[in-house]
């Protein structure tokens, strides 16, 4: 199967992916929402059944994991990515003060995590498990049998992932299998997944949070409050009276790669990130790292072959290190220093700034009350790709 | 290369205009500089409602005389994802400019 019919998938279909890299922690004890508040850098509004997406940050304010918070009774639930659940506990119980009493499990050391994406998600799933599943509200989960349902946004589709017991995970996937055959549900990979997150603009921390870089950077600051005191919360207010760069998608019909410099009246302004092919777009798509004062859609901008390696290194940390703070050693950690120090020469390619979302996604106007995937093509849906008449 | 300034600086008044409505109409409770322009307006990001879009769809059309072609209404919902997107319809209309300027 190619990756473009995998991508297809998921913006058209449904797509079942594994999550190998998801961890699940439950935290229980009286002193857990003291501890979540204190290390969340967002406040922290959840009811019951409710998830709330935050950053955990190091004290330098770089992003180390993309966590859900969910209310769970009395008890909390972690649905992270970016640490390990031994990474995660570490934070957690670095965090926390001698006299507070915390039970972490690791729920994912036994269960699976099964993902579904995609516009007609939400059908497959309510024949799978119920027609409940079409009433759960994005960030919500709730918990079946045998199973826990969390609504999520990994794509910019409907997103869902399954916590499954690990010993029932086979049995599962091969019902959705089944059922999924009649809504052309596909297995899709990782890459298929960064592609539409890349399109959506959906935070990835293993592709976007590369080097010196935080939520002010990143366009993360929905994320992080500035009146709170948490992990980082001080190197972010410093930060924010300086920081130089925005993370911006960039658009171009030429092939681009991660560490491409993006340039602006013959001077390097920018580097690209995480980049990919939009099969939909029919172009290439970049998270770039821009100067703020270019970093605006509808720039021109010029994309030329990077600098891989140690002098590579060097040109990021030119790039984004430019700040009272230098350059952290997670910065130079975080680095791939086995690729050989050669500058690529090349030419440089047209390439524009572009407004995100890149997809105008087939969810927004697949209404669960009134359309089916069998159903489909009774309806015209609009283009992917969105567009205002001129 | 002025062009590219003169796009610049009229996409930052649209922006700064759009941020100045979700904060004075729609109470959002953030400074203009925290709010990223390619955040999402719906769902996750600015947590916006149906509400509030139709509030923003009445602050479209009375700043910068955007108007919804009947037929048509999905290209605002295409539109109205993040700030960035809510500029590319403003600063595409025939009577931005005039609005902007």
């Amino acid at each position: 199967m190619s990756l473009e019919t995998e991508v297809r998938a998921i913006r058209l279909a449904v797509a079942l992916s594994e999550l190998p890299g998801r961890v699940c922690l439950r935290l229980a004890g009286k002193s857990v929402e003291s501890l979540l508040n204190r290390i969340c850098p967002c406040d922290l509004f959840i009811r019951d059944g409710q998830m709330q997406q935050t950053l955990f940050l190091n004290d330098d304010g770089n992003p180390l994991a993309d966590v859900f918070v969910c209310a769970d009774g009395e008890d909390f639930l972690l649905l992270a990515e970016g640490l390990t659940a031994i990474g995660l506990t570490e934070y957690l119980r670095t965090s926390q003060n001698s006299e507070e009493e915390i039970r972490i499990t690791d729920l994912t050391s036994d269960h699976s995590l099964l993902s579904l994406n995609g516009p007609y998600a939400w059908e497959l799933l309510s024949e799978v498990i119920s027609t409940e599943i079409i009433g759960l509200p994005f960030s919500a989960f709730y918990h079946g049998e045998d199973f826990t349902c969390f609504r999520t946004s990994a794509t910019g589709e409907f997103s869902y992932e399954l916590l499954i017991p690990r010993d029932q995970a086979d049995k599962w996937r091969e019902r959705i299998l089944k059922i999924g055959k009649v809504f052309d549900l596909e297995n899709v990979g990782a890459e298929a997944l960064r592609l539409c997150a890349l399109e959506n603009f959906v935070f990835n921390i293993h592709a976007d949070a590369i080097g010196d870089v935080t939520p002010l950077e990143l366009q993360l600051q929905w994320r992080v409050s500035y009146k709170k005191t948490y992990p980082g919360s001080a190197a972010l207010l410093e930060r924010r009276k300086h920081y130089t760069h925005r993370a911006v998608l960039v658009a171009a019909t030429a092939e681009m790669k991660n560490g491409d410099r993006v340039r602006i009246e013959n001077r390097d302004v920018g580097i690209l990130l995480n980049t990919g092919y939009s099969f939909d777009r029919k172009e290439w798509l970049g998270l770039a790292l821009v100067d703020r004062d270019w970093a605006y859609s509808d720039v021109p901008v010029e994309c030329m072959p990077g600098i891989t390696g140690l002098i590579g290194l060097i040109g990021l940390i030119g790039i984004i290190g430019i700040n009272e703070q230098g350059v952290t050693a997670r910065a130079i950690a975080s680095q791939d220093m086995t690729a050989p120090a050669i500058a690529s020469p090349g030419t440089a390619s047209p390439a524009r700034i572009i407004s995100a979302p890149a997809i105008n996604n087939r969810s927004l106007f697949v209404d669960p009350q009134r359309h089916t995937y069998a159903g489909r093509g009774e309806k015209v849906f609009p283009s992917l790709i969105h567009g205002w008449p001129q | 290369m002025n062009g590219i300034r003169e796009h610049i600086a009229a996409r930052r008044v649209v922006l700064d205009k759009l941020r100045g409505a979700l904060i004075e109409r729609l109470q959002i409770d953030r400074a203009p500089e925290e709010m990223d322009p390619d955040v999402a307006l719906f769902g996750s990001g600015f947590g916006l409602d149906s509400l509030d879009a139709v509030e923003l769809v009445v602050f479209l059309e009375t700043e910068f005389g955007v108007k919804v072609p009947e037929a048509a209404p999905y290209l605002l919902t295409g539109s109205m994802r993040s700030l960035n997107t809510l500029a590319d319809l403003v600063l595409s209309q025939p009577k931005a400019d005039a609005h902007v300027a």
